[in-house]
Parts: structure tokens; sequence; C-alpha cells
């Protein structure tokens, strides 16, 4: 089953160089196509360039601001929340000086009545 | 008042058909794409190799080998076997690159044989619909991994 050489036909040499042709424009197409894409791959990885790094001290100094930041926010609500321990203290001691008075009043009353009664 | 809605209880065919689906969508399909063409073109250089020459010397594969003997030919489709498996195994530019480079033309000078052997009165008009169709694959699956790969995503 097998052809020998002599059974075998004479290459087609005009089919072979339009199959080299088909071929090389094949390979020619891959090239291109693969430069495209590497052009896109090298725009799509382009990155913003790297922000300059942080020093130790400005990191230190912005836990520092954080901490008075902080601080700040406290000491104002301490602030707010004596105040209005004042204010209610300051009517506490108007209601005791009001009843205070009334006192003194009916014992300068009762004083009064008893001299009348002397 | 906090409303809450408790998801749905799926029944079991439900929750197999989201497990198959699931593991369906984790699967590399360009890769595997990949694996087929090396396996076709491995297939295609053994069959060059051990089939008997009357099997392989047909009116539609004559043209072909009027540019190369099988011999050549089959180092050809080995290379290119060879380089898809790589690819497959792992994607990178370079082996990309190899790979086409390879693949791409052999594919076209097979198509393009088949097609002159049909014009020429001879050769198989279903070869030449099987070396449209893997040419048509290789090129798709060639381009969804190029994409994949310059937007980073592989």
């Amino acid at each position: 089953l097998w052809l020998t050489a002599a059974d075998a036909p004479a290459p087609d040499s005009q089919t072979a160089i339009i199959l080299g042709v088909i071929g090389l424009l094949t390979a020619v197409l891959v090239a291109v196509v693969t430069g495209v894409f590497m052009l896109l791959s090298a725009r799509a990885n382009r990155t913003e360039p790297a922000p300059p790094a942080s020093t130790p001290n400005a990191s230190a100094d912005l836990v520092f601001r954080d901490y008075v930041v902080g601080e700040l926010a406290v000491n104002r609500k301490r602030d707010d929340d004596n105040d209005e321990r004042d204010d209610l203290q300051d009517h506490e001691l108007r209601d005791q000086r009001e009843v205070l008075d009334e006192h003194h009043q009916r014992l300068l009353r009762l004083e009064q009545d008893r001299g009348w009664l002397q | 008042v906090s409303v809450t809605h408790l998801p749905r209880r799926c029944s079991g065919e439900e929750e197999a058909l989201l497990n198959l689906v699931l593991k369906l969508r984790r699967l590399d399909w360009d890769r595997i794409a990949v694996g087929i063409v090396a396996v076709m073109h491995l297939w295609l250089a053994f069959t060059l190799v051990f089939a008997p020459r009357v099997q392989v010397l047909t009116q539609g594969s004559r043209p072909a080998f009027d540019l190369f003997p099988p011999e050549r030919w089959a180092v050809w489709l080995a290379l290119g076997g060879i380089a898809a498996t790589a690819l497959a195994v792992r994607v990178t530019a370079v082996r990309q690159v190899l790979a086409w480079f390879v693949v791409a033309p052999a594919q076209t000078v097979w198509l393009a044989a088949s097609v002159l052997a049909v014009t020429q009165g001879g050769g198989s008009a279903i070869g030449v619909v099987l070396w449209s169709v893997l040419l048509a694959f290789t090129a798709l699956t060639a381009i969804r991994l190029a994409i994949a790969y310059a937007s980073g995503k592989r």
C-alpha cells in the first residue's frame, strides 16, 4: 500500500509558492496582532507615579495631631456637661434660697406677732 | 423596628444545579480551549508519522505536501502542539506569541491546501469545513486569551 518515490507525483511548485506566501502572510498577521496587543497591554498597565514616601516624622506628627484633636473633642464635651451641671445647681440653689426666704419671712412674721402678743 | 429578609430555602435540585453552575464558572475555559488546540495538533502529527502513506497522501493533502513532506509537517504540527500545551499550562506573553506563530500559519496553509485541492477538482469539501472550523476556533481562543491578558485579568 505504500507509495514508492516513482509512484508519487512531482511536487507542484506553483502550489507550493502560493501556500508558502499564505503561511508567511499569516505569520505577518500574527506579528501585527501581537504588536497591537503589546501596545494595548503597555497602555493598560501604565500607572500614575507613586506618591512621595511618608517620613517617620510626618507619621508621628499625624499621630500627635489625631491625639490632640481627640483630646480637644473630649474636653469640649466635658465642658458642655459641666455647664449643664452648673445650670442645674444654680437652679436648685435659687429654689432653696427662695424657700429659705419664705421661712425667714414667716419667722419674722411670727416674731412680730409674738411682739404684739407680748 | 428592623425587618430582616431571610433567604428562601432552596430545594435539593436547585442547590445541585447552583453547585454545578458554580463549578462550571470556576473552570478556565480559555485554557481548556488552548488544550483542545494542542491535542488536535499533536494528534495530527501522530497521524502523519504513523498512518500509512497511502492514507496520508490524498488528493486533498497533496498541495500541502507540495510545500513540505509529511515528516516536516509532522514536526511542525508537533511543535505547535507542544507550544499550545505549554500555553495551556501557563499563560504568558512569550508562550502566546510562540504558540500562535507556529499554530496559525500551519492551519492557514492546510486550509488553503484543502481549498486549492477542491478548486482543482479533487480533495475533500468536508476537509475545508473542518480546517475552517479549527482555524476559527483557534483564532477565537487566541483573541480571547490575548484580551484577557492585555486587560490584566490573567
